[in-house]
């Protein structure tokens, strides 16, 4: 039960570091971070606009209205009539291009006369204002989508910007080739409309035009606040939503529903491919060496001690240098072996904690300093607090096998994660913070399971001598 | 070399007695209670979760403190959390003869902290060390001079020889050190009663 709400504790925890800890661009910082206390949407931007328009020539302005296009058109063309005759013919100015756009003038020639293209606008909203309501809009994607495009495609095309809302939400899920067919109609109007291309072939599979359909979703979360109201309820999402976590948790969400295809979730598990075999070789060989040192304290309490101390020292001072920094270009066996070696690092010190504390803490409990209790006592105990040890040697091992990754040139998790590092790639970084988390969670579960189970083991008393 | 040394040294310090402060107290609450395990249990996912070599860039410039300070600073969190788990554990596993060799144990407790506070020591220079050289090697912040760096970037093997046989000597020099520290904070060990 409380996985869940830690997930999301730990994402909105890491994410916040990524978002102050990696260099990003200011289009980026623009956006809130957690919390958009004043979320915008077509409604605020075409009245911007609109205002700039007013107060004279303003190209940015003109520029931002035709991008806006269809959306805008609701807001902008009733308040045309409560506009100076100078503003008036700006504002039919700047809607030139959404009328070439979407077609609507029969005749063109009147968009570049600024008094007809006023007239042209009042007479289009009188005509042609019932269409741009949400209900119109949905029924007619409804049919495109289920029939044909050749029935309702030139209607949404000439309600522009205003249809792409609905356009995106009918795309649904795509798991059939029917579904195939309704994206490839509805993303081929999306596309005309905000002139990108999203093509689904003909002969396309459910995973291809899956893949389209992530893209055209990609480019709405970073949109929709221009071509969308909020009002009422969507102002309360917006405030978290209109955020970078906002985004970045929808789009999770969408991928981890199946919704949306998840490029990084697939490069993550190719590449899970070279990284889990190393990470299991560090651990497997980190924890025999384990054994082997608390055996060996057990054997010889005093030489023991001195060479493993003495082991420790060449492990760190030579293998950091040897295996991690300049090993040659390994193949995948080669790094395995590495791993192995690298698990000296991660054994030695365990096993000189392990062994010592063991030892230190059955000499007193025995009251005789002089006799080391049984090899076989120590070493249960060793195998014992293995579960203590493992959660901790896990994300130690994952440093050192994406520093071998990267030097050995393997295409592990390791090097996608460092070039993440350099270029700020905070979907990449949450995935892998993410998955690290919920790996080190589970090898904690398992860990204290085994825990508990040793514990409730009826414990043999060390022999203690009576006197 | 001297410059190097002495900003590892530094980090490594820094390093030691935040994972002392932060394992010892987070150790103390995962032992007492419920909740303070639970905690323990979670610090040690965001340990795992955030490796160092992540979380250093990360902290480097979220913080933009010294290069030393903030390996410091990391490290000591990080082992400061395996610190909680080796003393909860530990602990959970003791031996419990009776109350005879308990009251023999009592003033021998801190004692049983010494092997995680020791290793703890160890590691910590450890960890240093090689995150200085990972970092370095891979070109990520912070950017420092350290005997980690110099021993990424050493080419010619004099100097390669020169920071292993230091690192060697601070390994080794801790470790007997924090002994000996360890030893001569608990005393002569207590006498435990006859049956």
């Amino acid at each position: 039960m409380w996985v869940l709400p830690l997930l999301v504790i730990g994402s909105i925890l890491t994410f916040a570091l990524l978002a102050v800890g990696l260099p990003t661009s200011p289009e980026q910082r623009a956006v809130p971070l957690f919390f958009n206390p004043d979320p915008r949407g077509i409604r605020h931007h075409a009245a911007e606009a609109l205002d700039a328009l007013r107060a004279g020539e303003d190209p940015r302005a003109a520029e931002q209205l035709a991008r806006l296009g269809g959306a805008a058109l609701p807001h902008v063309l009733p308040q045309l009539e409560h506009l100076a005759n100078d503003a008036q013919r700006r504002v039919a100015r700047a809607l030139a291009p959404v009328a070439r756009r979407t077609g609507v003038a029969r005749d063109e020639a009147v968009l570049d006369d600024p008094d007809a293209s006023v007239r042209f606008w009042k007479r289009f909203w009188q005509d042609r204002s019932l269409d741009f309501q949400p209900t119109v809009v949905s029924r007619l994607v409804r049919r495109v989508a289920a029939r044909s495009e050749a029935l309702g495609s030139a209607d949404l095309l000439q309600l522009d910007t205003y249809a792409l809302p609905e356009l995106v939400r009918q795309l649904g899920s795509i798991r059939h080739q029917n579904d195939v067919t309704r994206a490839r109609r509805l993303l081929h109007i999306a596309g005309d409309i905000t002139e990108r291309r999203w093509l689904v072939a003909d002969d396309a599979s459910p995973e291809e035009a899956r893949r389209a359909v992530t893209e055209c979703r990609r480019w709405w979360d970073e949109h929709r606040a221009l071509y969308t109201d909020v009002i009422g309820m969507s102002r309360l999402t917006a405030t978290l939503t209109q955020t970078r976590y906002g985004r970045w948790a929808l789009r999770t969400l969408r991928e981890v529903t199946g919704l949306d295809t998840s490029f990084v979730g697939q490069d993550l598990a190719r590449r899970a491919r070279v990284t889990g075999p190393l990470l299991l070789c560090c651990m497997i060989g980190a924890w025999l060496l384990a054994a082997a040192g608390a055996a060996l304290l057990a054997a010889a309490p005093r030489r023991g001690g001195l060479l493993l101390r003495g082991a420790s020292a060449l492990a760190i001072a030579a293998l950091i240098p040897a295996a991690v920094l300049w090993p040659p270009r390994l193949g995948l066996e080669g790094a395995m072996a590495a791993a192995c070696a690298l698990s000296v690092l991660l054994g030695a010190l365990p096993a000189l904690h392990l062994g010592r504390g063991a030892l230190a803490e059955l000499l007193v409990a025995g009251g005789d300093k002089g006799s080391p209790p049984p090899l076989g006592t120590l070493l249960r105990r060793a195998l014992a607090a293995a579960p203590v040890w493992a959660p901790l040697a896990f994300a130690e091992a994952i440093t050192l096998v994406f520093a071998l990754e990267w030097s050995s040139g393997l295409g592990g998790v390791g090097p996608r994660t460092v070039l993440a590092l350099q270029r700020g790639d905070v979907a990449w970084l949450m995935a892998v913070c993410l998955t690290l988390g919920v790996a080190t969670a589970v090898v904690q579960i398992v860990a204290d399971a085994a825990l508990a189970r040793s514990l409730r083991r009826p414990a043999k008393a060390p022999e203690v001598s009576p006197c | 070399m001297l410059n190097a040394l002495l900003a590892t040294l530094g980090a490594t310090v820094l390093a030691v007695v935040c994972a002392l402060l932060v394992g010892v107290a987070l150790g103390g609450l995962a032992l007492g209670f419920l909740e303070g395990s639970r905690l323990s249990a979670r610090l040690v996912e965001l340990r795992g979760a955030l490796p160092t070599l992540i979380a250093a860039p990360l902290l480097d410039g979220w913080l933009h403190l010294p290069a030393p300070v903030t390996l410091g600073l990391l490290v000591g969190a990080h082992q400061g959390f395996a610190v909680s788990r080796w003393v909860r554990g530990l602990r959970l596993l003791e031996p419990t003869p009776g109350p005879d060799h308990a009251r023999a144990l009592r003033p021998r407790r801190w004692l049983g902290l010494s092997p995680p506070v020791r290793t703890t020591i160890a590691l910590c220079a450890v960890h240093v060390v090689t995150l200085e050289a990972l970092l370095s090697a891979l070109q990520l912040p912070p950017f420092t001079v350290s005997l980690g760096s110099l021993m990424a970037q050493a080419l010619a093997p004099a100097a390669r020889f020169g920071a292993v046989v230091a690192l060697c000597c601070l390994f080794v020099l801790l470790d007997q050190g924090a002994e000996r520290w360890a030893r001569s904070w608990v005393g002569p060990p207590a006498e435990a009663s006859p049956p």
